[in-house]
């Protein structure tokens, strides 16, 4: 009952929200199914807004109802004035008026209960692409023409800017007034709660759904993978977790996605980057935004002279066809930007050429983010490669030539031989 | 003459230095490929290509060695320069501080290899405004190091066959003075056996190649 109660108060949401979908079926469930609505506690508002209308409808048939909503509407701006600021007495009323109906609603439960599903089908989908702000907006126009003369009040009131001005303005009006604009705050608060609870009973749906995606690409992962040892303690998340070891469970989830055939899918790419090189500046307590202001400095430093004669000559060189031609003009700028800021962040490794390759391929990344670039290349030639690959005669780059050389003798020794015969062979011509 | 699975009489191996941004890889792209491009990537570390060509009826093989031009690479670059037949420095004829960085750059042959030909280039030679190298002072440096200077245009494909052709000839040249050289050797150290051995090995030993 709860779940259909649930479904209820969302379809309510549609009928108020989006008065283009607003058919006579949907309004007749809603009457027909007040039992739901009523159960729900904080609804007051909708009770108020239900209860007159349904009695100036007590003699009409319930399929016929709808068709006079507009005249419900002005209804509902008589209503407070019968009751005068009495609202308990308003509840009273309702509630009875809905029991009543509710006697009357097993009649066409069952359409109800189809169209509840249908709807609730339809507006999850519906939803799911509308932001919660477009449907506040659309909710506020659709009550504009609901209850004109609350909702006329309340704009006015809204136009006081200080309080002082509101409470005057109040202290003006007569007391019918002050109770029709009483019921029109209800009514709104009454609609926004109901807005949030649905909202977040959508997130928490969501977030358990997510969780579940989660924990099934934690078992592919863990099947498939190639080394079950390590990977035992792998829990996938797209961002890494709060918790202690979140970073390194999301890390160790991230290593076994890289070993798939297909590695780290390429809309992964900037948010795995950044999350990686955040992690990397937070390690080493990094104040970053000082870091910006100096590596992005318009003012010249003093090496900034030879590092520039160097950026220059490769900025239109990138491999990367955005750079070159009069049209590259924008992208090299920024290119050089990130490149000089580099430059001034690790004066040891300076600029090296192929860093413009690297550079423009992270600004790719980054969609032309500088300080997200600058961040990208901090955490790869600080971090993830060997310390002096690019600095000191690129000592660290020899090593490496020398490992691979190694490295290609034991596991393709075919090749390896081959190519030591070509050398050889050049050799003995050089003779 | 070519051996068993041989396709070529003579290989050679050339290697282009020189700052950055002169032109190298240009160069010889235009010589390899004859193709050309404002916006070629950076050459990291080194590079090569090979071409093929004839020389008075014998197939030449190059195998032309391209080098990154930044002072830093220079430690793996230099690695390159064993058994090498041929340097060709190139300097930018727009950018004077490219053709003052020549003397470094021969400096850097002496210290990895020695008896080796050498040609000077002037890149870029196609816009007479913005040119600032001027050619006299080019064929005089030249001269005062026995080095030959050519001017070319990878751009504009001017004098880059020329370039390479004769300089492949210079070295199919000095192959064969060397050769015919260490065979007149050859031929008097069998008549004079003995006597002179001792100093034969001193001089040998002072001819070898440093690496």
């Amino acid at each position: 009952m709860s779940s259909q109660a649930q479904d209820v108060a969302e379809l309510l949401e549609i009928d108020i929200c989006n008065g283009d979908i607003c058919s006579e079926g949907e309004s007749g469930v809603f009457i027909n199914s007040g039992t739901g609505a009523s159960l729900l506690d904080g609804f007051s508002a909708f009770q108020q807004w239900t209860g007159p209308s349904s009695r100036s409808s007590s003699g009409h048939d319930n399929t016929k109802r709808p068709r006079d909503s507009a005249n419900d509407t002005s209804s509902l701006s008589l209503y407070p004035q019968n009751n005068g600021l009495g609202s308990g007495a308003g509840d009273r009323v309702t509630l009875g008026d809905l029991q009543g109906q509710a006697l009357r609603a097993p009649r066409s439960s069952i359409v109800d209960c189809l169209l509840v599903e249908l709807y609730d089908t339809y507006s999850s989908a519906r939803l799911s692409v509308d932001s919660p702000d477009s449907s506040t907006e659309a909710s506020s126009s659709e009550l504009f023409c609901r209850s004109n003369t609350g909702s006329s009040f309340l704009q006015e009131l809204q136009e006081k800017h200080t309080r002082r001005h509101q409470v005057n303005y109040l202290s003006q009006k007569a007391p019918e007034e002050l109770s029709c604009v009483i019921v029109e705050v209800r009514y709104r608060t009454g609609l926004q709660s109901a807005k949030l609870l649905r909202q977040l009973k959508r997130r928490d749906r969501l977030t358990h759904k997510l969780q579940k995606n989660y924990d099934i690409i934690t078992a592919c992962l863990q099947a498939v993978s190639q080394k079950r040892r390590v990977d035992t303690r792998l829990k996938f998340t797209i961002e890494p977790s709060l918790g202690k070891n979140g970073f390194q469970q999301w890390y160790d989830a991230l290593k076994a996605v890289v070993r798939l055939p297909t590695g780290i899918p390429k809309e992964w790419r900037k948010r795995v980057w950044l999350t990686l090189a955040d992690q990397y500046l937070h390690s080493i307590s990094i104040d970053w935004d000082k870091t910006l202001r100096f590596a992005f400095n318009e003012r010249s430093n003093p090496d900034d002279d030879s590092l520039g004669i160097q950026i220059v000559k490769d900025l239109h060189r990138t491999g990367c066809s955005s750079y070159s031609g009069q049209e590259g003009e924008q992208d090299r700028v920024v290119l050089k930007r990130v490149l000089l800021a580099y430059a001034r962040w690790n004066k040891a490794v300076g600029y090296c050429q192929g860093f413009n390759v690297l550079a423009a391929l992270i600004l790719d990344v980054t969609e032309g983010n500088e300080s997200h670039a600058l961040k990208v290349m901090i955490y790869l030639i600080d971090k993830v490669l060997p310390e002096s690959y690019f600095a000191n005669n690129l000592r660290s780059l020899s090593v490496d030539m020398a490992v691979f050389r190694d490295l290609l003798r034991m596991k393709l020794p075919h090749l390896s031989q081959h190519l030591h015969l070509l050398q050889k062979t050049a050799d003995r011509e050089a003779g | 003459m070519a051996g068993p699975g041989k396709d070529y009489n003579h290989l050679f191996k050339l290697l282009i230095i020189g700052d950055s941004n002169v032109g190298k890889s240009s160069l010889l792209l235009r010589f390899a490929d004859n193709s050309f491009s404002g916006s070629y990537i950076t050459t990291i570390g080194v590079d090569f290509k090979i071409r093929t060509v004839d020389i008075d009826g014998e197939r030449v093989k190059l195998q032309i060695w391209d080098t990154a031009g930044q002072e830093r690479f220079r430690t793996i670059t230099s690695t390159y320069y064993r058994n090498t037949h041929g340097v060709i420095i190139v300097y930018d004829v727009t950018n004077p501080e490219s053709f003052v960085n020549v003397k470094r750059w021969l400096n850097e042959i002496t210290q990895n290899c020695d008896n080796v030909c050498k040609i000077l280039v002037g890149n870029k030679n196609d816009d007479p405004s913005k040119k600032q190298v001027d050619s006299q002072d080019a064929m005089r440096f030249g001269e005062s190091v026995g080095v030959r200077v050519f001017e070319t245009s990878a751009k504009e494909n001017i004098n880059v066959e020329e370039m390479f052709m004769a300089f492949t000839h210079m070295v199919l040249r000095t192959k064969k003075q060397s050769q015919s050289r260490a065979e007149r050797e050859r031929e008097r150290e069998k008549e004079t056996v003995d006597i002179n051995s001792h100093r034969h090995r001193e001089r040998r030993k002072r001819g070898k190649k440093c690496c």
